[in-house]
């Protein structure tokens, strides 16, 4: 199998020859429906974040004594809770807090932990037993536990949660960074990139951490449905947002003991955290297929 | 009438893509008698593989589908068998024996279980008899220790061990045909050639055919009886290895013959043909070769040559078909 | 083989040593004396300092740390500032519902989940492939606490089959262990199916093939085995999934178990027991890891003969 090589790089240059890099992303992810409808829901639950509270029907916070627990009707399509309030137009308010507290957190957790990944995997030796060692004993607790331990440490709060989500989501994400830098550092070009001169900080900058931001682009779409999950767990056992507040956890938490008079309280902040969580999950595999396929199956 | 011990008959094969199929086996035919080693030259990617693999039926793993032909085995086309009756065939009838030692038995599984799995497939054997039959089949690939070699994994053996045992298991149920796909190409020099003698040592012993895929001429000339080349899909030569070696007709016979080193030859730089295989989605329209030929002519840009028998040597190339037809090509343009 | 395991657990004190510091520094990580935290909000000064006394607050931080170590190796994991009984106690009473809640769900996710898993990947891309594929993305996607609450409505609220809630009979089991189940189940489908699709590639594959076994005999005799290895590993780092999962699931069914009484105590600020919660959690992810690799040791040749 002497060219094999020479074969496959032909045919690189013949798929690579026309369109830019984007429109070649493009067109594969378009084929992937799940994931395409998927980007369509989360586009949908940005504009929700962002316009929500200007265009829903009804004021979230607002109660209504004449129309409590109502089921869902044409005038409340999710129903109203126990204080009247609509549900629909509680959630689309809520967006904005259960969506920004998991995103944050996980960009939090991706800083750092890519930071942490690129230092490991670069330097090695004693840098990177060190790091890892620290991620290690930080992979002994099970996450939520470890979020559990940490709002017990500072309160309840919904700026406790996120760091408490933004701990975990550290050492997964310095240890998928740093696999990634120790590939990428055995290739060719850092190589080349040494022999000329080029300092550490350079090389890591300008050629290993291009090389890694396919990988960590899926991994933070996956870890937001973990953190949106784990954010509405603690939101759900009182150590989140403020029970009253239209976050979803919340909303559920308070709505447990209408479990049997009222189950349209129940079902539906549950289904919308369902199809986020499903939505962000759809769309990291899909994106993890096109952009770092050696990760697939 | 007699059968060949293998026909194939215009095969034809292709690969599924997004746009349909691609075919990249064009119509080959050639056969293998009982107690003959053919050998099966080309490049990567010309299709010999993927011609074992459709005698085998082994495709269904891979894109690849057999769009055309017949491969006949004693007479019987097994395309037209049904999957079940294939299977009963597979290991007793034909078997083969794969480039890789390292990877092609299972990690998890001891040497034995695997042997034995085989031999009581085919041959109707208690789990003890078929321990027996395995150690023999073990010592006759020339296994030391055989019958503790049963009991350990395939990590703990060599590469080359690997692969005699892998002889051993294709073997066990005394094939009439071995098909051996580059089956030293993994492995180390001296090791090449224990492993070739002894093919050629169970080949002699048991009178069976063995189809020789490879890339390695070196290999065709130690093995063979009769050498078919391919290029891109096609069949372009084919030839006694005698012939072969003494007046190769193909230009890329020719081609393949220089870039080979030879021992005591001076040592000038080795002769390569210029540029790549076609690529199957965009092949040339005449002559497959022609753009890396330097004979090429113009008819050989226009229409593919006939495959040409001319006393058992075949070729398919302009510069050896009758005068009149290349003429009447050429008026007829 | 014995060597590796020795090695293994052996390997296992520095990061328990670590381990248990972290969540030694639990304490006095609070904001506040943690004296003052121990005694409680109406406590008086005297009462402060007799409990900084008795609890050894006054020494260094090392020297406690030694006595929090020998203290743990001894059993005693301090005292309820709620109801004054030793954590220890308290913790032994719930750790068995929680014991076999776990083991029910892991054990249906596991059977489930493989299933699930190798079906996908003998149907690779097929409908069969789709429909798995479906279940285990939203096994992963929902939330475990909507999932109990959904299957209250519907098997006790509605049809009245199966208890809302506690930890009496074998029946309060089925519905906690199917809503924490269900994560881990999808994300054990999801392994096996790459996983087995993974082997299906293999050139031994093709070499069974070729030999002339069947479907089955590929399957459930060449490269089963070979995919359930890896499948092992992940299950126990999935093991902490579950644990975590055990808090919220144990909360919604008002399951007297671990994770009910972690809650309880952190709304209490009933400090020793969440410090000792949280030190019997990890340690069960910890334990449960190294079986995991002991196990992996023993399906796979290469290690074992090491």
């Amino acid at each position: 199998m002497s060219n094999v090589p020479v074969e496959t790089a032909t045919a690189e240059i013949v798929v690579n020859q026309s369109p830019t890099r984007f429109q070649g992303f493009w067109r594969s992810f378009r084929k992937k429906k799940p994931a395409l409808y998927s980007f369509y829901f989360v586009l949908l639950l940005i504009l929700t974040m962002l316009f929500g509270p200007s265009v829903v029907p009804y004021d979230p916070a607002l109660p209504d004594y004449n129309k409590v627990l109502e089921s869902p009707s044409a005038e409340h399509i999710f129903g109203t809770d126990e204080y009247g309030r609509d549900i629909l137009s509680r959630l689309a308010v809520g967006a904005r807090i259960s969506l920004s507290v998991s995103v944050s957190a996980v960009l939090i957790g991706m800083i750092v932990g890519t930071i942490l990944g690129l230092i490991s995997g670069f330097f090695g030796k004693w840098v990177d037993k060190a790091i890892m060692r620290v991620c290690d004993v930080l992979f002994a607790f099970p996450d939520l536990i470890l979020a559990i331990g940490i709002v017990a440490i500072l309160g309840p709060g919904l700026k406790n949660v996120v760091i408490a989500v933004s701990f975990f989501s550290i050492p997964s994400f310095a240890r998928i960074v740093r696999g990634a830098t120790l590939e990428v550092k055995e290739m060719l070009f850092v190589e080349a990139a040494k022999s000329i001169g080029a300092s550490n900080t350079r090389i890591i900058w300008k050629h290993i951490l291009p090389e890694t931001v396919p990988t960590i682009i899926v991994y933070f779409t996956m870890k937001v449905g973990t953190a949106i999950l784990a954010a509405a767990s603690l939101s759900f056992l009182g150590l989140g947002a403020e029970p009253s507040s239209p976050d979803w956890g919340a909303m559920l938490s308070m709505s447990r003991d209408y479990i049997d008079s009222a189950f349209h309280l129940v079902f539906f902040p549950g289904l919308i955290i369902f199809l986020t969580v499903l939505a962000f999950n759809l769309l990291g595999d899909g994106l993890r297929d096109i952009l770092d396929p050696k990760t697939k199956d | 009438m007699a059968h060949h011990l293998l026909e194939v008959k215009d095969l034809q094969t292709g690969f599924r893509t997004d746009d349909g199929i691609q075919p990249v086996v064009h119509g080959v035919s050639f056969h293998v008698d009982e107690g003959e080693i053919v050998g099966i030259v080309g490049e990567s990617g010309c299709g010999k593989s993927v011609t074992s693999l459709s005698i085998m039926r082994l495709l269904h793993d891979t894109p690849g589908e057999v769009i055309g032909g017949e491969i006949l085995y004693k007479g019987q086309n097994l395309l037209a068998l049904p999957e079940k009756k294939m299977m009963q065939y597979r290991g007793k009838e034909l078997s083969m024996i794969f480039q890789e030692p390292m990877t092609s038995l299972n990690p998890v599984l001891k040497i034995g279980r695997q042997l034995r799995e085989t031999i009581q497939l085919h041959l109707n054997m208690s789990k003890k008899q078929a321990h027996e039959h395995a150690i023999e089949t073990l010592k006759a690939v020339g296994i030391p220790r055989a019958d503790q070699i049963m009991n350990e994994y395939p990590h703990q053996l060599s590469g080359g061990m690997r692969q005699r045992v892998i002889i051993g298991m294709q073997i066990s149920c005394s094939p009439s045909l071995l098909i051996a796909d580059e089956p030293t190409t993994a492995l180390d020099v001296t090791i090449q050639a224990q492993i070739l003698n002894l093919m050629k040592k169970i080949q002699q012993e048991t009178n069976m055919g063995i189809l020789m895929i490879t890339h390695d001429l070196g290999v065709v000339a130690e093995m063979c009886d009769r050498v078919i080349v391919m290029y891109a899909g096609r069949i372009v030569e084919e030839a006694t290895v005698e012939e072969l070696f003494e007046k190769p007709k193909h230009p890329y016979t020719q081609g393949l013959i220089q870039s080979v080193p030879k021992i005591g030859s001076p040592a000038k730089r080795l002769y390569s043909i210029p540029g790549t295989v076609p690529n199957p989605s965009n092949m040339p329209k005449g002559c497959k070769f022609a753009p890396r030929c330097k004979h090429v002519m113009d008819i050989c840009h226009m229409k593919e040559p006939d495959l040409l028998d001319d006393n058992g040597q075949m070729t398919r190339c302009w510069l050896y078909q009758r005068e009149e037809e290349r003429g009447a090509m050429v008026h007829g343009q | 083989m014995w060597q590796y395991i020795l090695k293994r657990v052996l390997s296992l004190i520095p990061l328990l040593l670590v381990v248990s510091f972290v969540i030694f520094m639990f304490i006095h990580l609070i904001p506040g004396d943690p004296a003052r935290l121990m005694a409680g909000k109406d406590a008086t000064y005297e009462e402060v300092q007799a409990v900084r006394v008795h609890l050894g607050l006054d020494k260094p931080l090392l020297e406690q740390y030694v006595l929090y170590l020998k203290d743990l190796l001894s059993g005693n994991l301090g005292y309820s500032i709620k109801s004054g009984a030793p954590v220890a106690d308290l913790v032994a009473e719930r750790i068995w519902p929680t014991l076999g809640l776990t083991f029910m769900s892991i054990i249906w996710a596991l059977i489930v989940g493989m299933l699930i898993g190798v079906i996908s990947a003998v149907f690779r891309n097929k409908w069969p492939d789709h429909l798995g594929m479906l279940i285990a993305v939203s096994g992963i996607s929902l939330p475990n606490f909507w999932v109990g609450l959904v299957l209250i409505q519907l098997f006790s609220v509605k049809l009245g089959i199966l208890p809302t809630g506690g930890a009496t009979d074998w029946k309060s089991y089925i519905l906690p262990s199917f809503a924490l189940g269900a994560g881990i189940m999808a994300m054990i489908a999801r392994f096996t199916r790459s996983s087995m699709v993974n082997s299906l590639k293999q050139d031994y594959i093709r070499t069974g093939r070729s030999k002339g076994l069947g479907g089955r005999q590929i399957v459930f005799g060449h490269a089963l085995k070979n995919s359930l290895i890896p499948v092992v590993t992940v299950a126990g780092l999935q093991f902490g999934f579950l644990l975590g999962g055990s808090v919220v699931v144990e909360t919604v069914f008002s399951f007297p178990g671990l994770g009910r009484l972690l809650i309880d105590s952190i709304q209490f600020r009933d400090y020793p027991v969440v410090q000792a919660e949280i030190l019997l959690f990890s340690l069960q992810f910890i334990l449960v890891n190294m079986l995991v690799d002991i196990v992996y040791s023993f399906l796979n040749p290469k290690i074992r003969y090491e």
